[in-house]
């Protein structure tokens, strides 16, 4: 840690503090709490590229690359929050703060942690911070049931760590591999541990979200390399191979589902954590096999991707925040034609939508080409087992990219397109400038990422995961001319509508009603609602969506009234966690019936109890059991 | 030195100009088999101008996005056509990985085209919208998995690389068979891709039977002329990669056959849509799925050979 470092963390930690005291006036937490927190997150920024280049360890290179996302969105969050609270719970602002800059310092401590006691401790003040934040608005028992879920889910997972931490000097087994990775998948969201994350987000404020969502999620795979991914690079790959795989694909396809912005975001983030895993499980399964190409682009690719998530999420988040505050829902089917209102909230939404499906010319598609070429080069060189997972995992992720696509445009569509679908949505407050600057902070790093990958690749990562140098140039070449063909796209765009308006009638527009074959009295009943877009799509795949139409059909001579709706329960809750928390519910139950109120059946229970543990020592480590019998009888012999 | 270079640039200028030909070819096939004389070869050439030297009318709901997603979509179609390598010449903008930026940028054309219908706030169109998207979800994994057929064949990772690996002169070998199933994959993905019968019809502007004529219908003037623009570009590009599937043809004395494929190759889209009808929407997964079925087995084909090439 620097001078820097250590500043960054005083002046978060003192921001907290006059933020707290000052709670009375919020307009006063709100320049102790942003100011700070801005000064703070610039001296963390600023001495990045140092680390980098100095010969620091290797956990604090990464610590470093993880630290970037922390600080960006961490200030753009900053910007908007300000606009966020006005009017929205500013006079619970002095909490608010505090806890956020709190949040904040503890994830770039667990970046600098050094041991794993220290990273331990950081870990839970961070989840525990954030459960605060996200049960910010508990008058609202929605709200309060998703953090408690957020809270149980963190606990859990700091429990399994408790329990890795009594092997961490032991060789890593199976065991504990899996136990590590359950217990880091459940802060990364992982497809079956992500069930927090759709329940979490919505109910956080928007800035705590884009934080969470962009920073702090990609963590668990920072505490994975650090202290789960020592043993076999082949059980690491297959592993998460195929988690990445059932990630990006359930991801995404509930994502499609939802009507709740926020949650489709939320799912969205567990479908680009499932690219990150696949990609950093083509890495593992290059080690493995060998092939040097196939693994450097592969954790390339997933380290980029976790840059180009959190900036495109963390723009998405905020723009969500920014709709919030200004129709008051989250329901998409009640927005619509917001971009008259909101104009550049919405093309900046738009942007990043694009960006986080993959799509030319932006950043998100960066990271995805390496981790294509990883899963290609896989397919080409690798045995037949690696050839068939690479090339499902390819697959995979194109079915994902046409998905994620769908899933956005409709966010697009039904947020910022057509006519308003609700009184609210037509009167929507207009946008604030502090938030939009907050969206631009975030979008300019997100554009800049499509010419900065190749420079990041050759002169971090390559350094990172000690790639070949003709390997890591080859990477960074195909990052080269993807920005190169980026950069022609752009002048091809310009150039034909230029071409467009130079046309003799070409600044000629008429404005009327849609066309649409006679559709001139547009209103919103007739409209496309998200859910109708999405409604194909999901019926493709009504087996793994498992829900249930809710229909309310016409009747009578004059029919009035009819409705269908659509519901899907969440993947990991429904086949998972459900049954999981009945059958334990089952067992309590039978076991309740045991509390008699008699004492001497609960004597008898303790003695039972007392034998049962015994025979089970004796049975299970018959070594130690007769040593320990020895002890007695050498006792009886002193005597 | 620069032969090949230029080789390639006239190819793709030929593409640019002659893709208009394509529909002419298929609407004269089409007109032949009804017994019609049909629009001319050159019909379209004429409607291009025509649309040109119009105004535009936008509905007064749509905003920027339906202003530029013409323009933006046919620049992804050139975008795209710099890695194609057009009449069998590798192109020089080559790398390796292009072939997924060429799906990428198609897909980020689809995705303009869509936003741009979702603009106008008819639900006429976001039926179309809806669709589009659903049969591209399935389309993009078959593109894919031929890619990565291509790709295993060929050792390649560029589309020039994949697409002009030449069999050595040793004409039909056990190994091509994969490749013809591949072939048979990509030609329905290709279909699907640019809008033609069984999965759409480009017939029909009034019916509730379509899906790319539904999208921009509200389109009009030179946005309506880049877009029957861009669809022919694309078949022209499409039709092109499906001929190159073949190892026959690469090498320069291939030129003028795959050129003459590909013009063959929309005669054949002429008498699919006149022998046969469009698939209901229901059946059209299953024509995707099967042709994802037929890349899988051509994938299982080429790694046994491979193995047993060894």
């Amino acid at each position: 840690m620097t001078v820097f470092d250590w500043s960054a963390i005083g002046l978060l930690l003192a921001g907290g503090v006059l933020a707290f005291s000052c709670g009375a006036r919020p307009r006063l937490a709100g320049i102790f709490g942003a100011g700070f927190g801005v000064l703070a997150l610039l001296a963390v920024l600023l001495p990045l590229a140092g680390a980098w280049q100095s010969g620091a360890g290797l956990m604090d290179r990464m610590g470093a690359w993880f630290r970037l996302p922390i600080g960006m969105i961490g200030i753009a969050a900053i910007l908007h929050a300000v606009g966020y609270l006005r009017g929205h719970g500013d006079d619970r602002g002095g909490v608010f703060w505090s806890l956020f800059l709190g949040t904040l310092a503890s994830m770039l401590c667990v970046t600098f942690a050094e041991g794993f006691l220290s990273f331990l401790v950081f870990w839970e003040l961070m989840g525990i911070f954030s459960f605060a934040l996200v049960a910010f608005e508990y008058r609202s028992r929605t709200v309060m049931r998703a953090a408690w879920i957020y809270l149980l889910a963190g606990q859990a997972g700091g429990l399994l760590l408790m329990l890795l931490i009594s092997r961490m000097d032991a060789a890593l087994t199976a065991g504990f591999f899996a136990l590590g990775t359950i217990a880091f998948g459940l802060k990364a969201g992982l497809p079956f541990l992500h069930v927090w994350l759709p329940e979490a987000h919505p109910a956080a404020p928007a800035p705590v979200s884009a934080l969470m969502s962009g920073a702090m999620i990609p963590l668990g795979f920072y505490g994975m390399f650090r202290f789960v991914f020592l043993g076999s690079p082949w059980l690491c790959g297959w592993t998460l191979l195929i988690l990445g795989i059932a990630g990006a694909l359930l991801g995404i396809l509930f994502a499609l589902a939802q009507s709740d912005l926020k949650r489709l975001l939320a799912y969205s983030s567990v479908e680009n954590m499932g690219i990150i895993s696949l990609g950093l499980g083509l890495g593992f399964l290059g080690t493995a096999a060998g092939n040097g190409k196939m693994a450097f682009f592969g954790f390339a690719g997933a380290f980029l991707h976790v840059l180009n998530h959190g900036f495109l999420k963390g723009t998405l988040f905020l723009a969500a925040g920014s709709v919030y505050k200004s129709v008051h829902s989250l329901d998409m089917d009640r927005m619509g034609g917001l971009i008259r209102r909101l104009p550049q909230t919405g093309y900046l939404f738009t942007a990043a939508a694009l960006g986080i499906c993959g799509l030319p010319p932006f950043c998100g598609f960066a990271g995805e080409l390496l981790i294509y070429v990883a899963a290609f080069s896989g397919v080409i060189a690798g045995g037949t087992e690696l050839a068939i997972g690479s090339f499902v995992a390819a697959v995979a992720l194109a079915v994902t990219g046409g998905l994620a696509c769908a899933a956005l445009v409709k966010a697009v569509f039904a947020v910022f397109l057509g006519e308003p679908r609700s009184p609210a949505a037509a009167e929507a407050h207009p946008e604030e400038r502090g938030m939009v600057a907050a969206l631009w902070l975030l979008l300019l790093p997100a554009l800049a990422m499509t010419l900065l990958a190749p420079v990041l690749v050759e002169g971090v990562l390559t350094p990172l995961f000690g790639g070949a140098s003709e390997i890591a140039a080859s990477a960074a070449d195909i990052l080269w001319k993807y920005g190169i063909v980026s950069g022609l796209f752009v002048v091809f765009c310009v150039g034909l509508l230029t071409l467009r308006k130079s046309l003799p009638r070409g600044g000629e527009a008429r404005i009327t009603g849609t066309w649409d074959c006679g559709y001139l009295e547009p209103t919103p009943r007739m409209e496309y609602t998200g859910s109708a877009f999405a409604q194909a799509i999901m019926e493709m795949y009504r087996g793994i969506l498992g829900f249930r139409p809710e229909r309310k059909r016409p009747e009578g001579v004059f029919p009035c009234e009819a409705q269908v709706e659509f519901r899907c329960r969440d993947f990991g809750e429904h086949w998972v966690w459900g049954p999981v928390f009945r059958f334990v519910g089952g067992l309590s139950e039978g076991i309740h019936r045991i509390q008699s109120g008699y004492l001497h059946l609960y004597i008898l229970l303790m003695v039972l109890a007392l034998l049962a543990m015994l025979a089970a020592g004796i049975l299970l480590d018959p070594a130690s059991a007769e040593r320990f019998f020895k002890s007695f009888t050498g006792m009886e012999a002193i005597r | 030195m620069n032969h090949p270079v230029l080789l390639w640039w006239g190819n793709y200028l030929l593409a640019l100009a002659a893709a208009p030909l394509l529909i002419g070819i298929i609407n004269k096939v089409k007109a032949f088999f009804a017994g019609r004389k049909g629009p001319r070869l050159l019909q379209l050439y004429s409607d291009l101008f025509k649309l040109l030297k119009k105004g535009t009318v936008y509905g007064r709901t749509a905003c920027g996005i339906f202003r530029i997603a013409p323009a933006v979509s046919l620049a992804t179609l050139f975008c795209a056509g710099l890695f194609l390598p057009f009449g069998g010449c590798a192109s020089p903008f080559a790398f390796s990985g292009d072939m997924l930026l060429f799906l990428y940028l198609l897909g980020m054309g689809r995705a303009m085209t869509v936003l741009g219908a979702l603009d106008t706030g008819s639900s006429f169109e976001g039926m179309g919208a809806a669709r589009e998207c659903q049969f591209s979800v399935l389309a993009e994994g078959v593109i894919l998995a031929v890619l990565g057929v291509l790709a295993l064949a060929s050792r390649r990772m560029d589309l020039s690389g994949m697409l002009l690996v030449s069999d050595g002169g040793n004409g039909f070998q056990a190994g091509d068979l994969a490749l013809l199933l591949a072939l048979a994959a990509f030609y329905i993905v290709a279909l699907t891709e640019c809008s033609r019968v069984p999965v759409d019809d480009p017939e029909t502007h009034l019916e509730l039977t379509m899906i790319h004529e539904v999208m921009v219908l509200d389109n009009s003037g030179p946005d309506l002329a880049f877009i029957l623009y861009g669809s022919a570009l694309k078949l022209w590009m499409l039709l092109t990669m499906t001929v190159l599937i073949l190892p026959w043809f690469s090498g320069a004395w291939g030129m003028p056959f795959v050129i003459l494929l590909t013009l063959l190759g929309a005669v054949s889209v002429g008498i699919m849509e006149s022998i046969m009808a469009r698939y209901r929407f229901l059946k059209v997964p299953q024509l995707l799925n099967s042709a994802l079925g037929l890349a899988v087995l051509a994938l299982a084909l080429t790694m046994i050979f491979q193995q047993g090439g060894k």
